[in-house]
């Protein structure tokens, strides 16, 4: 019995730890996923056409219809890979630029218990 | 703190260790200890199929799908192998011999990439420091040097001292 | 992704491992069986994701420890049933009696004839000497462990004082 209490009081000990730094001292890169992943993973999942699992990353899932996200992936293509990189951040938004291939994309997101992204970043696009 | 999304890759990692034991005792005692090179390979891409399981980058279907792919593809190979000598040389190589005799083999050791200092220290893990003490070395499939001593270089038995119990 | 956030997750994620290692007692870091190997494995590519933060320090948590606590649940069970350590872990098995093969032993542990010859040379016996084997027998980690026939055991210093 004493194991297991051990491995689950290591656990929660992790969990604390990870709290703390989050509503504590607003840490939005190091305990949790960055800005620059979430987004990422999201231009990821649209890129490979996976559209629900795209959604997932969106702060408001029906934010972006699935003709938007279509259009997004036909201009993005499926084979290159996508590097993002934090512009700006601070403990509710940040931005992020995305670059795949030779396009680059602005990614807005907002901070919910996690980074997610709004649909305003998808609007700007620059080469 | 998303609670739902803890507990469920917390699920999916129960789930995950009871889909492994399964598997593993079914593959049985072969998929470690004294394996080949693709025996490794096999268990490491059932590690990293369980891995994206568990974080819940693909659908515990799909997952599922893949280690039983390639657990079966594991399985058959193993069953052939086990059947035909002929393709067990085939998938899995054979075993070379590198010294006769007391005698290094240059072209034996050239196809297996070995120079004499490598196989005079797997000589030495076995404890023999007189390489003519050597009756038969072989690179066997699995990486080990296998060595049969000459006869008056193996250790004493009972029948030696005369004793037969 | 800033080089030092790696490296923290790195050291968070390292102490977290160890803590739960440490804490469900040496048994699990064993690799005495095919699936302690395995968990071995799952464990580290657990930890892939969560240096990447490819998911948050939590679910990287959630995701190892509940790989330990069933481990460690399956170990306590294991260790107080005979029946369930045997469907754990199997048995380990005759493949050579007094210098003949099993076939139906060798065939239920995925071995062939070559596989036979290559494990006894490997512990520097030769086809020469097979009768000299009074059992040869295949364990748990797939170890071939060898037990010779009394003539054929090896001699002692102390043997050696008993002789007239």
């Amino acid at each position: 019995m004493k194991p297991l209490l051990g491995v689950l009081l290591a656990f929660a000990l992790l969990l604390a730890c990870s709290a703390v730094a989050v509503n504590l001292f607003a840490d939005r890169a190091l305990f949790v996923s960055p800005p620059d992943a979430v987004a990422e993973g999201f231009i990821r999942e649209v890129m490979t056409k996976r559209w629900d699992r795209a959604r997932e990353y969106l702060a408001n899932p029906d934010s972006m219809t699935r003709a938007q996200l279509e259009e997004l992936q036909s201009r993005l293509g499926e084979g290159e890979n996508a590097d993002a990189h934090t512009i700006s951040r601070d403990a509710a938004r940040a931005v992020v630029e995305v670059t795949v291939g030779t396009q680059t994309l602005r990614v807005a997101l907002i901070w919910a218990e996690g980074w997610r992204v709004t649909e305003s970043g998808m609007a700007r696009q620059s080469i | 703190m998303d609670w739902q999304e803890l507990g469920l890759t917390a699920a999916r990692g129960l789930l995950v260790y009871v889909v492994m034991l399964v598997v593993i005792r079914v593959l049985g005692k072969r998929t470690i200890g004294n394996f080949s090179a693709f025996d490794l390979l096999v268990a490491l891409m059932l590690g990293e199929v369980v891995d994206e399981i568990i974080y819940g980058d693909v659908s515990i279907a799909q997952g599922l799908v893949a280690i039983f792919v390639v657990a079966g593809a594991k399985y058959a190979t193993a069953w052939i192998t086990c059947v035909s000598p002929a393709a067990s040389r085939v998938l899995e190589g054979k075993p070379r011999e590198l010294v006769r005799h007391g005698e290094l083999l240059p072209k034996a050791l050239r196809a297996e990439l070995m120079n004499e200092l490598e196989v005079m220290a797997s000589l030495r893990l076995q404890g023999i420091s007189d390489v003519r003490e050597v009756k038969s070395a072989c690179m066997e499939v699995d990486g080990v040097v296998s060595v049969i001593r000459e006869e008056w270089a193996e250790p004493l038995q009972k029948r030696d001292l005369g004793k037969s119990d | 992704m800033e080089l030092w956030r790696i490296a923290v997750r790195a050291v968070v994620a390292y102490f977290y491992l160890f803590a739960v290692t440490r804490a469900s007692g040496k048994s699990t870091i064993s690799q005495a069986t095919p699936f302690d190997f395995i968990v071995s494995l799952i464990i580290g590519d657990v930890i892939d994701d969560a240096l990447w933060a490819e998911v948050s320090i939590a679910k990287f948590g959630a995701a190892a420890g509940s790989i330990v606590l069933c481990d460690l649940a399956v170990k306590m069970a294991v260790f107080r049933s005979r029946t369930l350590f045997r469907l754990v872990n199997g048995d380990p098995r005759v493949v050579l009696r007094d210098g003949a093969e099993d076939r139906d032993a060798l065939r239920s542990e995925q071995l062939n004839e070559d596989d036979l010859e290559h494990l006894l040379r490997e512990k520097g016996i030769d086809r020469r000497r097979w009768k000299d084997i009074h059992r040869a027998l295949m364990e748990l980690d797939h170890e071939l462990s060898v037990i010779p026939i009394p003539a054929a055991e090896p001699a002692t210093k102390a043997m050696k004082e008993q002789l007239p």
